[in-house]
């Protein structure tokens, strides 16, 4: 395991017992790691922002699609009846 | 680039699945409470992206449930949303001990577009495994990799390109963050 998968495994506590505790040590010992980890962190939220931003547009393009063509009309016609 | 376009097919065809089924009801739920067109249209949104979320794992083989549970969500976010005191009798307790998480942004939109241009290919393949949640085999397949055993390679070194970078970035800018 390199050590951008041991981050990983410390961040998702899937290390065992000892290699959590050797860890927890090299972290505290290394300022360097320390900062790759918080970094590493910011970066799985990121990823999951990017993932998120990409669904809502995908979402938002079928939400379009439905209430716009011809073929959705019957669709569109219970949601406005809806609102009347 | 064929797998990915079939990879957004489906998940296209399940929103309009979901949207079939579930926003009529959602429409009237958000009506009744006296909501626009607007309001319906956005937390039922919200709430897509929460089902997708939560069962991005599965492959959404539509259930007789799957009205219910997006329902359950609706309902749950707009009380939330409208500090109503009660909660909904009738969520169930899997929907009741979802943790719901914020849907809105937690990092600035310039870190974002940062990473999101600079390693885009990157960022592509860490959101298939991350977020999507695809598994390292569907990944090495999307992306043309030998076996799961490169894709893993890879997946680690983008990890550490795009923190590296975004490393980097904060130190050339103290506005980095807002």
């Amino acid at each position: 395991m390199n050590e951008t998968q041991q981050l990983e495994a410390y961040l998702n506590g899937e290390m065992s017992p000892e290699n959590k505790l050797l860890m927890d040590v090299r972290l505290v010992l290394n300022e360097g790691l320390k900062e790759k980890l918080l970094w590493q962190e910011k970066t799985y939220t990121l990823i999951k922002e990017s993932g998120r931003r990409q669904l809502k547009q995908e979402i938002e393009n079928v939400h379009q699609r439905l209430f716009s063509e011809k073929k959705f009309e019957s669709f569109r016609k219970k949601i406005q009846s809806i609102f009347k | 680039m064929v797998l990915e376009q079939t990879h957004i097919l489906t998940r296209e065809k399940l929103f309009i699945r979901l949207y079939k089924t579930s926003f009529p009801g959602v429409a009237r739920f958000v009506k009744t409470y006296g909501g626009s067109p607007e309001d319906a249209k956005d937390v039922f949104q919200d709430a897509l992206v929460i089902y997708f979320e939560k069962h991005a794992k599965n492959d959404f083989s539509p259930q007789v449930s799957e009205q219910a549970y997006v329902h359950g969500i609706v309902r749950h976010l707009w009380y939330k949303k409208h500090h109503h005191d009660k909660p909904v009798k009738t969520l169930s307790a899997e929907i009741e001990n979802t943790p719901f998480q914020e849907t809105d942004p937690v990092v600035s939109e310039r870190l974002l577009s940062f990473v999101e241009r600079s390693g885009k290919k990157c960022m592509e393949l860490l959101r298939s495994f991350y977020y999507d949640q695809l598994s390292m085999k569907e990944v090495a397949t999307k992306f043309g990799f030998s076996g799961e055993r490169s894709a893993t390679a890879q997946k680690f070194k983008c990890l550490e390109k795009v923190r590296n970078s975004i490393h980097k970035l904060s130190l050339n800018k103290d506005d980095f963050y807002e």
